[in-house]
C-alpha cells in the first residue's frame, strides 16, 4: 500500500527540482520529472490504491522516509551515475526511482531486505534509461577479445615491461582512468564489470541483477574483463608515458 | 605462482593441448571465472594450472587479466567509500520537502 500523499510526492518533486535545477537541463527536468509523478499517482488511483491517508502512521512513515533518503540517497546517486554515466541522466534516474520508492515501501524494519529492494528499483530504473538508448546489445568489438591462432593458441605481444597494480595505484588519478576505460566497454558488458567488480556482488547475483542466466553472466563477466584488461594494457606496459 | 613453468614453443603447443588433460588457450579462458570465483572443481583445477605451467602467453595473459581485476576492485573500493557525497543541495531539498508534507 502507498504511503504518501499526493501533496508529499508534489512538495518533494518541487524542492528536488529546485535543488537539480541550477544546471542548462532544468528546465526538461522539471518537464521530466512532474510527468513522473502523475503517471505515478494516476496509476496508484487506476489501480483503486488511495493515497489520500492522513493519520499519525502516515506522520511515522515520512519520518522514516526522511530516514531512508539520509542513508540511501548517496549511493542511489552513485550508482545511477555509473551506470548512465552521466550527471543530468543519473539525477532523472534517481528521481524516478524515488516515485516508484515513495509509492511502495516494503516493510521498512528489514533494513537488509529494504537495501536490496531499493538496489533493484535504482537498477531497473537506469537499465530502462539504457534500453531507451538502445545500446544494451551492442557487442564486443574484435579489438578488445584475446587472439588466437588456427590451433588455438593464445598470440600474445611479449612483455617486456609489467606494472604492478599495486604500483599504478600510486597514481592519483589511475581510479579515474579505471573508469574511464570501463566506460569504453559496451552497455551489457560494462553493467556486470560494474556489478562484479565495482559493487562486488558475487557472480551470481550479478546474474540475478541482470535477470540473465548464470552462464551467460560468466561470458559476460569473462569477456568484460578480458576487454578491459587490454584497454589497461597500455599502462600496464608502461606505454602510455 | 610458484609451479614449475616452461614455455612449450608455439609450432607443438597444438599437438601438446591434444594430449591427456591439456587445453589449448581458447579452453584456458572458458575455467578463468570459475578460477577467480574459487569455483573450480580438483579436476578442473589440475587442467588449469597444467596449462599454465607449459604456456607462458597464458601466464602472461593471466597476470595482467587479474591486474585489471584489482584495479577494477580497487576502483570500487575507493568509489564504495565516496558514494555518501550526494549533492548536500539536494539532500537539503528532499529533506525539507519531508519536513512539512502537508502545507
Amino acid at each position: 500500500m502507498p504511503i504518501c500523499p499526493p501533496q508529499f510526492v508534489h512538495n518533494l518533486g518541487q524542492k528536488t527540482l529546485a535543488a537539480c535545477n541550477k544546471d542548462a537541463h532544468g528546465v526538461e527536468k522539471v518537464t521530466l520529472f512532474l510527468n513522473s509523478v502523475s503517471r505515478a499517482l494516476g496509476e496508484s488511483r487506476s489501480n483503486g490504491i488511495s493515497l489520500d491517508i492522513v493519520n499519525e502512521s502516515e506522520r511515522a512513515n515520512a519520518a522514516q522516509i526522511e530516514g531512508i533518503v539520509r542513508e540511501h540517497l548517496g549511493w542511489m546517486l552513485a550508482l545511477c551515475r555509473r551506470v548512465l554515466g552521466e550527471k543530468a541522466a543519473a539525477e532523472d534516474g534517481v528521481q524516478e526511482a524515488l516515485i516508484s520508492i515513495f509509492c511502495g515501501l516494503p516493510d521498512l524494519r528489514d533494513t537488509n531486505a529494504l537495501r536490496a529492494w531499493l538496489y533493484k528499483i535504482v537498477l531497473n530504473h537506469c537499465l530502462q534509461m539504457l534500453r531507451k538508448r538502445g545500446r544494451l546489445n551492442e557487442e564486443m568489438s574484435g579489438d578488445l577479445a584475446s587472439t588466437f591462432d588456427a590451433k588455438g593458441c593464445r598470440i600474445e605481444p611479449t612483455w617486456d615491461n609489467f606494472e604492478a597494480p599495486e604500483d599504478m595505484l600510486v597514481r592519483e588519478d589511475m581510479q579515474a582512468i579505471v573508469l574511464s576505460k570501463i566506460e569504453q566497454l559496451p552497455d551489457q558488458y560494462r553493467l556486470v564489470i560494474l556489478l562484479r567488480d565495482i559493487e562486488q556482488f558475487s557472480t551470481a547475483e550479478t546474474a540475478e541483477l541482470l535477470e540473465i542466466s548464470h552462464a551467460n553472466a560468466k561470458v559476460r563477466l569473462h569477456r568484460a574483463r578480458a576487454g578491459l584488461k587490454i584497454l589497461l594494457e597500455p599502462l600496464m606496459r608502461g606505454d602510455d608515458k | 605462482m610458484s609451479l614449475l613453468t616452461f614455455n612449450v614453443p608455439r609450432n607443438i603447443k597444438g599437438v601438446v593441448a591434444k594430449l591427456p588433460m591439456m587445453i589449448d588457450c581458447q579452453g584456458f579462458e572458458d575455467f578463468l571465472v570459475d578460477y577467480f570465483d574459487g569455483n573450480l572443481t580438483k579436476h578442473q583445477r589440475i587442467i588449469f594450472e597444467l596449462h599454465l605451467r607449459f604456456c607462458g602467453e597464458c601466464r602472461d595473459f593471466l597476470r595482467a587479466y587479474e591486474a585489471a581485476q584489482i584495479l577494477a576492485r580497487k576502483t570500487g573500493e575507493a568509489v564504495q567509500l565516496n558514494i555518501n557525497n550526494a549533492p548536500d543541495d539536494l539532500v537539503t531539498a528532499i529533506v525539507s520537502a519531508l519536513d512539512k508534507p502537508y502545507s
